[in-house]
């Protein structure tokens, strides 16, 4: 044995330099090797399992693979994981429902932890992913965790779980002072759609420690963020004007909640990324007055914003008006409808003042917007079609476009973009 | 410019400028320690754990280091980079592999941060990619898991990702 390798300090800094891949690789050398590269894995790197029933796994029963970890731990000397994937998808999970997906394991709802003693006692989570309902047997161990054990978590990233109501109502382990969340130590909070908004307040209610909140926050969210004072850790925000499809119901029109949104603008958000889709006419709210408030966001997060995303109506909209310069936006995606230039027979970017509007612009991306306004002469505003050809923007060094919007858009990009290389993907 | 003398375990003994023998920070204490004056020349500091060759080594990569800035406080988080040896360095370290471990070995004694990053560095490029088997034969290290704990942890392993 070579003698470099027995001092700790030595091997230390040897490892030090190893990236994922071989770490693992040395962890299967030797029981110091192993000791040491697993430490770096669970110190310095992302070390995550994965529990899922997507895909190849498909047929896989999440609360089963979860008991092949349990097993798995129970052995295990240095635990590398300091992180847990569980992703269940909804629609292939019902439980009583005979037709199709999964027959968990059977257990007492009381004894989860007995079922997964060993992630239950040696499992230390620094990063949570968690896309799923609680009713499962391995979604309920995740969230007895985020429960009881959720201090160590600094990073979690929490998706759809509808329909948690419902299980907290058969879930008899939870007392009812303990139903808080401790999610103290959460520094980086991805939250997403659709989630119960319940729960959604729950867990802004105990990550107050937050540094920043990821991910899409609708404008049906932002009350829960507003609730508890943490628009400011704000990163990304989606303003979306659509509509809803409710069950039983048919298409129901959800107004944009205009009030909530107003609301975090006037406190001021530091939105790094701002996502603005306007789907659909309805009665609810006008373009106009949706306009108003995606111009108010961009206004009052023009010192921070650097990512714009927004369909070309909205663009067009706000173009239309006299909006300050957002000096930090670098890179702005457009959802690109066709029919809004062949209704008007003029290619309407060619009308859009990006000079004036984001002087240091350096990536654009046209997309293909789908499911948008197809009428789009009401919606264009007054005056807007008449406006003389726009500046040419030298800053902008690339521009993307989807290969259905190169023969439309191709002459225009050309000549508004001079300096930028063209990419069709 | 003033100068101490350093003997290596086998007696040969190599005066050095005091301003690179103080890029190692054992010799550097030392020399604090017994408060030698810089025109203390006759002094000599014994290297009990390192030979001639090696400590001609050394001092030769401290030479060529010498104007270099203090290396940065040791930030564990950070993300390393192994792509960025220097090409003196490379040049340099091109050596036999015992060779270059007794190199680490001082640099580890001697504490000389930069010489031990780069050998580390240099060791680790050598690991990349390549599978236990190979990293065991390359640096004959012995295995001393049982069949079932190594079984053990590769199946850890296969649960293992990054993201």
């Amino acid at each position: 044995m070579e003698q470099v390798f027995t001092v700790d300090l030595i091997l230390k800094e040897i490892i030090a330099n190893l990236e994922f891949k071989d770490l693992l690789s040395v962890s299967q050398l030797n029981k110091k090797w192993n000791y040491i590269a697993r430490k770096r894995l669970y110190d310095n790197h992302k070390c995550l399992v994965t529990i899922t029933n997507h895909q190849r796994l498909r047929m896989e029963r999440p609360c089963e693979k979860m008991k092949t970890l349990d097993n798995l731990i129970s052995k295990c000397v240095n635990i590398p994981w300091n992180g847990l994937i569980l992703r269940i998808d909804d629609h292939e999970y019902f439980e009583d429902d005979s037709s199709d997906f999964h027959y968990c394991i059977p257990q007492d709802t009381t004894v989860t932890k007995n079922l997964y003693p060993s992630i239950w006692t040696k499992l230390r989570i620094k990063y949570l992913i968690v896309s799923c309902d609680f009713k499962c047997p391995a979604g309920e161990i995740v969230k007895q965790i985020m429960l009881q054990k959720g201090d160590s978590i600094e990073y979690l990233n929490i998706k759809s779980l509808k329909r948690r109501k419902v299980f907290c109502r058969e879930n008899q382990i939870v007392d009812p002072g303990e139903r808080r969340f401790k999610l103290g130590n959460v520094k980086i909070l991805e939250i997403h759609k659709n989630m119960d908004l319940e729960l959604l307040s729950d867990v802004l209610g105990s990550a107050q420690g937050v540094q920043e909140i990821n991910g899409k926050v609708h404008s049906n969210e932002v009350s829960a963020v507003l609730k508890n004072n943490l628009v400011c850790k704000l990163k990304e925000f989606y303003l979306m004007h659509s509509e809803e499809f409710v069950r039983g119901f048919g298409i129901v029109v959800k107004p944009i909640e205009i009030d909530v949104c107003l609301e975090l603008v006037r406190s001021q958000p530091k939105l790094r990324k701002l996502v603005g889709k306007y789907e659909r006419r309805n009665s609810g709210c006008t373009i106009d007055s949706y306009c108003d408030v995606l111009g108010d966001l961009i206004q009052s997060s023009s010192d921070c914003l650097e990512v714009l995303e927004i369909d070309q109506l909205s663009l067009i909209w706000i173009s239309s008006r006299r909006l300050p310069e957002a000096r930090r936006v670098t890179e702005i995606k457009v959802g690109y409808v066709d029919a809004i230039d062949y209704d008007t027979d003029v290619t309407t970017m060619a009308k859009v003042n990006f000079g004036r509007m984001f002087p240091n612009l350096q990536t654009v991306v046209f997309t293909q917007a789908w499911g948008v306004v197809s009428d789009s002469n009401g919606f264009i505003p007054p005056g807007f079609l008449d406006y003389p050809i726009q500046n040419v923007h030298t800053g902008v060094a690339l521009v993307t476009m989807t290969q259905p919007l190169k023969d439309r858009l191709s002459n225009v990009v050309l000549s508004l973009f001079p300096n930028a290389a063209i990419t069709i993907q | 410019m003033p100068v101490v003398r350093l003997q290596s375990v086998d007696g040969e003994v190599f005066p050095v400028d005091v301003e690179i023998a103080r890029m190692s920070f054992a010799i550097r204490n030392m020399l604090d320690d017994l408060g030698v004056q810089d025109n203390d020349a006759e002094e000599v500091i014994p290297l009990p754990n390192v030979t001639g060759p090696i400590l001609r080594k050394v001092i030769e990569w401290c030479t060529h280091h010498k104007d270099d800035p203090p290396p940065p406080e040791e930030d564990d988080t950070r993300e390393k980079r192994t792509d960025d040896i220097p090409a003196w360095d490379q040049e340099f370290l091109r050596v036999d592999q015992a060779v270059l471990f007794d190199i680490i070995l001082a640099a580890n004694y001697l504490d000389i941060k930069g010489l031990l990053d780069v050998t580390c560095k240099t060791v680790a490029n050598m690991i990349k990619g390549k599978t236990p088997e190979e990293i065991r034969k390359l640096f004959n290290i012995k295995n001393d898991f049982t069949p079932a704990e190594e079984e053990q942890i590769r199946k850890e392993n296969e649960w293992c990702e990054e993201k």
